[in-house]
């Protein structure tokens, strides 16, 4: 029996934890939490609980971990469908034994659910190849208030069927109905790869060195960034105050020119070093894992996710930096950037605030993903919205007209 | 000729008297798309600005008038048809690339601007916009985002969908919004992605922030010869099931060859039963390696003739069979019916072959032009629609093609839309609790039905008369309705 302490959000523990057979039973649960107007959390590995506001009310846990098999797996068609429940982990072992793959390399696979990483919008370094979850997602079930278990999209490539409902529920964090099942195209491995790394003394420098490398001829998989002090918490040995790291796949014949490509881009822009990564795959791991291990390692510590448009790196990353330098990994050519700040606990709320108006500046905005409980009470996690807002408010009364899916954790408080 | 009505007049005030059509003469090019359907909207309005789109929507609203828009009217599933009647906006005046932003890789364009116009302006900078539907010297971009069109190199870099990074949407109620942008990761649910394929039944999409893309360095396109359907089709789930994807593989069968051979003269052997077109792109390192596994797997399937371009001259000249196959079936028949069902690619070679079952069974002529990498089909059924009963029975056939789609796991539509052609097969994919969420979503957004009624969503086959008659009824009583 699961203590009811492990599933707290916010402070806030549930009555009742359930763990539903199935998909069936689960929605059936969800229906009677739904009369009773008892608020439900959807529940997978518990790794992405941290984002969002605490709940405005939490009654129950739905656990999904019985939702744990390959429905199915269609290996010479590239497509499969699975369990809401399913480790990434998991999926990583059915697919690679036929050589493929799926493109989401978040933190903790053994525990992070697809349902759970799919309903948060989580998305990883590979992103900038392969794009996001809802990118190569085909189609989805789930079950809504009202006890239904919904189909929506299709099992094959393309479909243009009806409205694209499936791919709404991709980051909406379990508010508008509780994933049941995905089906994804899934890829297959490069025959070959190879990783490079390039360290720089200047911030300019190593933004264009992402700029060049991202223009490469032959394209990147990922190209992320780093400062001095995480770089060295997986590269012991790196030098330097500014550190990028980028992954290519193809065909064998293709990877020694990528070296030697990506080489020349970080020479031109005066990389003090450039290495290729020897153990590739456990430095990727390192990677998917660094927003886990930035917001656990530093849990004093505020920690942010900044969205700006791709040319806005580096004035981004000065303004981030202008009072005290946070740790910072971003992936640098889509411009996604994760900042953790050691002292920010003075005031919390003018130090969000002032961030958030040079990040609006620059057209992007902030979110805040961990921060010390006392602190978090203090600010909205979550940026303004915008007018689009009236549209997402309608939709949720439409979907759940009795709040009782996650309630209070969503952006503008849905 | 019928008197000016009011909402013309209005109209005209707006936008001035050149920017409005009525007259029955003008508005007959406006009354069909690339479809088998027909209906005759009351105004055509020819707006220039999302604030004149706006207000066209208040016009619209006072007068209790559906709004439709309309691209280039190259949509092959009726979406585009006025079946309720009222205003149909058309984007003639909306055609400009506003920015083209490298260091974001985005265009903005308005939503009029023709496919092809974006990639030949993005040409001088080494760049280009992915998603070309093979009607893309002629279709829009609003009319892509609208149906989230595909085309033959969707196989690598994926629909419309995956290339639209913002929009600016007008609302039912007159409120110009923009959702998504250059930023990644927008907060708050995915209103883009609700917003793409949505066939106009959300808002009035007026400008578009697409993602742009460097040109490959290199490209490899072949052409091989099969004796069989069946082995062209093994080949492409062969080469799927290994692993390999190129950027397209379209496959055309004999019907089609002869009908291309007989009005180009390419040069394609008359007793061929399929072609199939393969190109690769990527850097140059690798892609010799790439082609000639192509052509061995083509040879080990079977292809008694595999051809290889070896130079741009001679890609265009191999890509001319597919590109002129559409309109090369003119030569057989005088109408076809196009169907657009995909099915897992393992499926291919069962599906070609009971599909010929069902031609025989209807006693119909079926042309074959696929996206064949991604299992899409597009079976073009022949008929002349002056023949008695020829569209029944051809519409029956290709009803069981769509059923047999279904049944294999596949969907009835992959790219042209549900529009009107598709809303009766609707329920072969789809539960009535799933289309009656897919109807909530419609509602959150888009509550009185103004917009494009009709489409998408099964309402009945009388939902254009009645949507004559009941919008002013959803328009003042609904309680989601914002003014
Ligand atoms: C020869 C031929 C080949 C084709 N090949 C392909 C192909 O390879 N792949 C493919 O996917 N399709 C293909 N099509 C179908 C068609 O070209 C596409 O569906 C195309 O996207 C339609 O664009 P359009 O501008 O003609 O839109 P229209 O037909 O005018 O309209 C299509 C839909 O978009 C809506 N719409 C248009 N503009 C807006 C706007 N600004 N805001 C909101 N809604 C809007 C309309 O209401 C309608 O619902 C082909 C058609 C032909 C005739």
């Amino acid at each position: 029996m699961p203590s009811n302490i492990e599933y707290s959000v916010g402070g806030f523990a549930p009555q009742t934890i359930y763990t539903p057979r199935d998909a069936h039973e689960l929605a059936q649960i969800l229906a009677q939490c739904n009369s009773e107007k008892r608020a439900v959390v959807p529940w997978g590995g518990g790794t992405l609980q941290h984002l969002g506001n605490a709940p405005t009310q939490f009654d129950a846990a739905i656990q999904t971990a019985n939702l744990n098999q390959v429905i199915e797996y269609a290996f010479d068609d590239l497509t499969a469908t699975f369990g809401a429940g399913m480790t990434l982990a998991e999926i990583e072992r059915v697919l690679n034994e036929h050589g493929q793959f799926l493109p989401l390399d978040v933190p903790h696979p053994e525990r992070a659910t697809i349902g759970g990483v799919l309903a948060s919008g989580m998305n990883g370094a590979l992103r900038l190849r392969y794009g996001l979850a809802r990118d190569y997602m085909l189609g989805n079930r789930f079950a809504t208030v009202d006890g239904q278990i919904i189909k929506a999209g299709a099992k094959v490539v393309k479909n243009v069927a009806g409205y694209e409902l499936h791919k709404v529920q991709v980051g909406a964090f379990g508010t508008l109905g509780l994933l049941t099942e995905a089906t994804f195209k899934v890829f297959p491995r490069p025959p070959a790869e190879i990783s490079a790394w390039a360290s720089f003394d200047e911030l300019r420098d190593a933004c264009a060195a992402v700029g060049q490398v991202w223009n490469l001829p032959i394209p990147p998989l990922a190209i992320e960034l780093f400062d001095a002090r995480t770089a060295r918490s997986i590269e012991p040995n790196a030098s330097g105050a500014w550190h990028i790291a980028a992954r290519f796949g193809g065909a064998k014949a293709a990877m020694a020119a990528a070296r030697d490509v990506f080489a020349n881009a970080a020479n031109e822009n005066h990389a003090r070093s450039i290495e290729t990564i020897d153990d590739a795959t456990k430095f990727w791991r390192a990677v998917a894992d660094m927003p886990a291990t930035l917001r656990e390692s530093f849990s004093d510590a505020l920690f942010v996710r900044v969205s700006v448009p791709p040319k806005e790196l580096q004035n981004t990353l000065r303004a981030l930096a202008e009072n005290s330098p946070p740790r910072i990994f971003a992936h640098a050519a889509v411009a996604s950037i994760y900042a953790s700040f050691d002292n920010a606990s003075a005031s919390p709320e003018t130090f969000i605030a002032i961030l958030r108006a040079r990040i609006h500046d620059l057209h992007g905005h902030l979110i805040v993903e961990g921060a010390p409980p006392t602190l978090r009470k203090q600010i909205n996690v979550w940026d303004d919205v915008g007018a689009s807002f009236k549209l997402m408010r309608a939709l949720k009364r439409k979907f759940d007209p009795n709040n009782i899916l996650n309630p209070g954790r969503f952006a503008g408080g849905i | 000729m019928q008197p000016i009505s009011p909402a013309i007049q209005e109209l005209q005030k707006l936008l001035g008297a050149r920017n409005v059509l009525w007259h029955p003469d003008d508005l007959r090019v406006y009354s069909y798309d690339g479809s088998n359907n027909m209906a005759t909207p009351d105004i055509v309005v020819l707006p220039e600005t999302a604030n004149q789109i706006s207000s066209i929507i208040k016009i619209a609203r006072r007068y209790s008038m559906a709004i439709v828009p309309r691209g280039s009217g190259t949509g092959l599933c009726g979406a585009a048809t006025p079946i309720a009647g009222g205003i149909m906006i058309a984007f003639a005046r909306m055609k400009k690339i506003l920015d083209i932003d490298l260091e974001n890789r985005a265009a903005l364009v308005e939503p009029g601007v023709i496919n092809l116009d974006v990639s030949t302006a993005l040409a001088p900078y080494k760049y280009f916009y992915a998603p070309d539907p093979s009607s893309q010297a002629a279709c829009s971009i609003g009319g892509n985002v609208a149906n989230n069109s595909g085309g033959p190199h969707c196989l690598l870099y994926g629909v419309t969908a995956n290339h639209v990074l913002g929009l600016e949407v007008v609302l039912e109620d007159g409120e110009i919004l923009w959702l998504g942008g250059a930023a990644p990761d927008e907060q708050g649910y995915d209103l883009v992605a609700a917003f793409i394929g949505s066939e106009g039944t959300l808002g009035i999409i007026t400008k578009i922030l697409v993602r742009i893309m460097p040109l490959p360095e290199a490209t490899r396109t072949l052409l091989a010869v099969f004796n069989t359907i069946e082995q062209a089709s093994r080949t492409v789930s062969g080469v799927i099931g290994a692993g390999v994807i190129p950027a397209a593989i379209e496959m055309i069968d004999g019907t089609t060859i002869r009908a291309v051979e007989a009005a180009y003269n390419i040069g394609l052997p008359l007793d061929a039963d399929a072609v199939l077109l393969i190109e690769v792109d990527g850097s140059k390192a690798g892609i010799d390696e790439l082609q000639e596994m192509l052509a061995d797997f083509c040879q080990e399937f079977g292809a008694r003739e595999v051809r290889i371009a070896r130079n741009e001259q001679e890609r265009a000249d191999l890509w001319k069979a597919r590109k002129t196959a559409l309109g090369a079936l003119g030569r057989l028949a005088p109408n076809y019916y196009i169907q657009d069902g995909v099915v897992p690619r393992s499926k291919l070679p069962y599906v070609l072959q009971q599909q010929d079952a069902i031609a025989k069974k209807y006693n119909v002529t079926i042309a074959n032009v696929l996206h064949a990498g991604d299992g899409n089909l597009h079976p073009n059924i022949l008929f002349d629609a002056r023949e008695a009963g020829a569209l029944e029975r051809v519409k029956e056939a290709g009803g069981e093609i769509l059923k047999l789609c279904v049944d294999v796991g596949g969907t009835i539509s992959g790219e042209h839309g549900v529009g009107l052609e598709k809303l009766d097969y609707m329920p072969l994919l789809f539960q009535q609790a799933d289309l009656d969420a897919q109807a909530k979503l419609r509602d959150a957004i888009a509550p009185t039905r103004i917009l494009n009624p009709c489409k998408m969503l099964p309402q009945g086959s009388k939902c254009g008369e009645a949507a004559r008659s009941k919008l002013p009824q959803a328009i003042a009583g609904n309680p989601d309705v914002w003014i």
